[in-house]
């Protein structure tokens, strides 16, 4: 650029030229020069005439290797291009011209600005060409080249943006719909509530008990079973539409759609928060396969329960009543026995022998039924029982019955301490040691006591050194009246151990045996360290 | 009213077919795809509102316009309903994420193919009747199609109705066609002389 020295001094100097010089020529090529996009002028027989500074820096070409040759020449490329044409057309037709960036990349080959120089290998130009009548009736063609590389840039970006946006609709979409699909098609009604109480169905089975086809109660019984947000509480809904007993933790309700069945739900609640507010979800579950399950479960029990109950009635009413008879028989024969003994004949003496053995056997029997209907029905609350301590007592009425051989009855080691009624378990002992003395040799019989310990349950054994059981027997044995020997063998009623296993099962445990025949049987009760909560002391 | 005889009419129609198909190899080769243009229908009217682009007054148009000057005036201009317009820049630039409306390097997109087919026209009647005609550079507007017309300088002249060539033209390129108008705007005078000129042109070749 050519840079001229004011001379202000001299007005007439400046006359037609605000700077002062009088070459107008000069004036404007200097003006082209500062100019912030590219200019070249081309004359009617197509060479170029004009070249800038700012085409000179971006080519690499000065005005000195340019002017006087075609445009053509200086970038070949462009021969048959979208420039060579529209030049033509301007200068035989005068038609301006649009040059696009995006329809004619790199038109001119242009070295891009260096910041672009990573991304772009040629500058992306922007170019407009004009006809230019000329004083003497000719047509110059002018180009205006702008350099639009950033504008390109930032359309990519653009661009790429919205691509990588509009996958990540599709991919929102996709997961969406696939998360709805999983929703819709849940068995569980699903809702959620926000903390303003509006409830909002959100799946087709909520729709079903929830919407205008549904429940109308439904929302207002879930409004109140959903924790407390410190507004007015709302109105309590009817009793029978709440089956359970709030605090359990298990909720259920009773949905009643108009023209539909009755339906009991199980009402889940958990929580989120999202947008700084307090949302419940809410699942609703059909429940009546497990409430009608359950309900068959309890007609059971109770058919269960009234005729154990009338059995238990029934034996202690005939037991007891049995004795009124028994005793007067009883009574009567051991007067005869007394009385009459020795004055009657042999026979006659042998026959009232009979008829009191019998019913000193049949008294027992009837003692015993009672015991044994008295398990259920008298028990007593339970309390922790020390085992040891227990034996020592069993071992001390033993001595006290009659007299018996020496450490004949043996603890071994400690014994646990269980909860179970005393009394009971005491009657429960002292049957299996009696059982295991009574079916031994009276000299040499004995029995050992010891325990083990499980992780859920204390053991209990009772051996002897008898006569064992057979296994085939090893599960009758247990019931009423049951007889391995003839009464003449061994003395029994035969319901010992059935009020054994009778005790042993109201305290949650079992009783079972192992035996090997001619050395001995050992029998084993089994306590839950823990009770089952079905094995309360009223309820057998 | 602007009567035609049919010579006059194929003769017209026959200019702009010329200019058009240059135009149309020309953005083939700029695109390196093959676009066809079809002008299946010139009509004349003398109402705006007799137009086909009438029809949907509230419409958005985007249109490029050139004016032009010598024997005959007026304004030529490519039309299109600017969904059109997009889907014909997208795909000349093979663009497959559609941006809401057409970003600047589109629009000016749009003005290159306006002034190619514009000027292809003009200078198919300039070349073969002999008259050179001086045109502007193409200006880009988008506007409802009922206000199209109205000038931006605002000097109406109600002697001076304009009478309108319509040009019905169809881009067919990559599996579709995309339907946009060729306006030219001229007042009574310039559509007589260019009827003047085109019957000399007859006259000239056919004696």
């Amino acid at each position: 650029m050519k840079k001229s020295t004011p001379t202000s001094s001299d007005p007439k100097a400046t006359s037609g030229n605000p700077d002062g010089t009088d070459n107008t020529a000069e004036l404007y090529a200097a003006l082209l020069d500062t100019a912030d996009t590219g200019s070249i002028a081309i004359s009617q027989d197509g060479t170029i005439c004009h070249w800038n500074r700012w085409m000179q820096t971006r080519s690499d070409l000065t005005p000195h290797q340019v002017l006087g040759k075609q445009l053509a020449e200086v970038f070949p490329e462009t021969r048959l291009g979208r420039v060579s044409q529209a030049i033509e057309d301007c200068l035989k037709f005068g038609m301006p011209a649009v040059i696009s960036p995006s329809l004619n990349q790199g038109a001119l080959p242009l070295k891009p600005l260096p910041q672009f120089a990573a991304s772009f290998d040629r500058m992306e130009q922007s170019i407009r060409i004009h006809p230019i009548k000329t004083s003497n009736d000719g047509t110059l063609c002018s180009l205006t080249i702008r350099d639009v590389t950033l504008a390109v840039q930032r359309d990519r970006l653009l661009r790429q943006q919205a691509t990588e946006l509009a996958d990540l609709v599709t991919q929102t979409r996709r997961s969406e719909g696939r998360t709805r699909a999983i929703l819709q098609n849940t068995v569980d009604a699903i809702l959620v509530a926000s903390d303003d109480g509006n409830i909002e169905p959100l799946n087709a089975r909520a729709q079903e008990l929830c919407g205008p086809e549904g429940d109308p109660e439904l929302r207002n019984i879930i409004r109140f079973l959903l924790p407390d947000s410190g507004n007015t509480p709302p109105p309590r809904p009817p009793q029978d539409r709440i089956l359970t007993d709030l605090g359990t933790g298990v909720i259920e309700v009773l949905a009643c759609s108009p023209g539909k069945r009755d339906v009991p739900l199980e009402v889940a609640i958990s929580h989120f928060s999202t947008d700084g507010r307090y949302h419940y979800i809410i699942t609703l579950r059909d429940i009546s396969q497990r409430k009608r399950h359950e309900m068959e479960i309890q007609r059971t029990m109770t058919e269960l329960e009234r005729s154990n109950s009338e059995l238990e009635q029934f034996a202690y009413a005939a037991s007891h009543d049995l004795q009124e008879p028994l005793r007067m028989v009883s009574s009567y024969t051991q007067l005869l026995a007394r009385r009459y003994e020795g004055q009657l004949d042999d026979t006659a003496d042998e026959f009232i022998h009979y008829a009191v053995d019998g019913t000193q056997r049949m008294q027992r029997m009837i003692d015993d039924l009672l015991t044994l209907s008295r398990v259920g029905r008298h028990g007593k609350p339970f309390h922790a029982v020390a085992l040891s301590a227990l034996f020592d007592a069993l071992v001390t009425n033993f001595r006290r019955a009659g007299p018996t051989p020496e450490g004949n009855i043996i603890r071994e080691g400690t014994l646990p301490t269980v909860t179970g009624d005393a009394s009971q378990l005491l009657l429960l002992f002292q049957n299996l040691v009696s059982n295991g003395l009574k079916y031994s040799d009276p000299e040499n019989g004995q029995v050992r006591i010891y325990s083990e310990e499980t992780p859920n349950s204390y053991r209990v054994f009772v051996a002897d050194n008898g006569i064992g059981i057979e296994e085939q027997y090893h599960e009758t044995i247990f019931e009423v009246f049951k007889r391995l020997h003839g009464y003449g063998d061994y003395a029994g009623t035969g319901i010992g151990l059935a009020i054994c296993k009778k005790i042993v099962e109201r305290h949650g445990g079992s009783l079972s045996v192992t035996s090997t025949p001619g050395e001995g049987s050992i029998f084993c009760v089994e306590f839950p360290k823990e009770l089952a909560i079905v094995v309360t002391p009223e309820s057998m | 009213m602007i009567e035609l005889s049919e010579l006059e009419h194929d003769t017209i129609s026959e200019l702009i077919n010329i200019g058009v198909g240059r135009a149309a190899s020309s953005l083939s080769e700029m695109v390196d795809q093959p676009v066809e243009l079809t002008v299946p229908r010139i009509t004349f009217v003398e109402r705006f509102s007799d137009t086909d682009l009438a029809k949907a007054p509230t419409e958005i148009v985007s249109a490029v316009s050139q004016t032009f000057d010598g024997p005959f005036k007026g304004e030529a201009m490519l039309v299109f309903p600017e969904e059109r317009s997009l889907e014909l820049v997208r795909s000349l630039l093979k663009v497959d994420v559609p941006l809401e409306a057409l970003t600047d390097l589109e629009q000016e997109a749009l003005m290159e193919v306006g002034n190619i087919i514009l000027n292809a026209c003009l200078g198919s009647i300039s070349n073969v009747l002999g008259e050179p005609i001086n045109c502007s550079m193409p200006s880009f507007r988008k506007r409802e199609s009922r206000s199209l017309l109205d000038q931006d300088g605002d000097e109406h002249d109600a002697g001076k109705k304009p009478v309108l060539m319509i040009l019905h033209v169809q881009f067919m390129l990559r599996q579709n066609d995309i339907d946009g108008y060729v306006l030219f705007v001229m007042d009574m005078n310039s559509i007589q002389m260019l009827r003047e000129l085109v019957r000399r042109f007859l006259v000239k070749s056919f004696g």
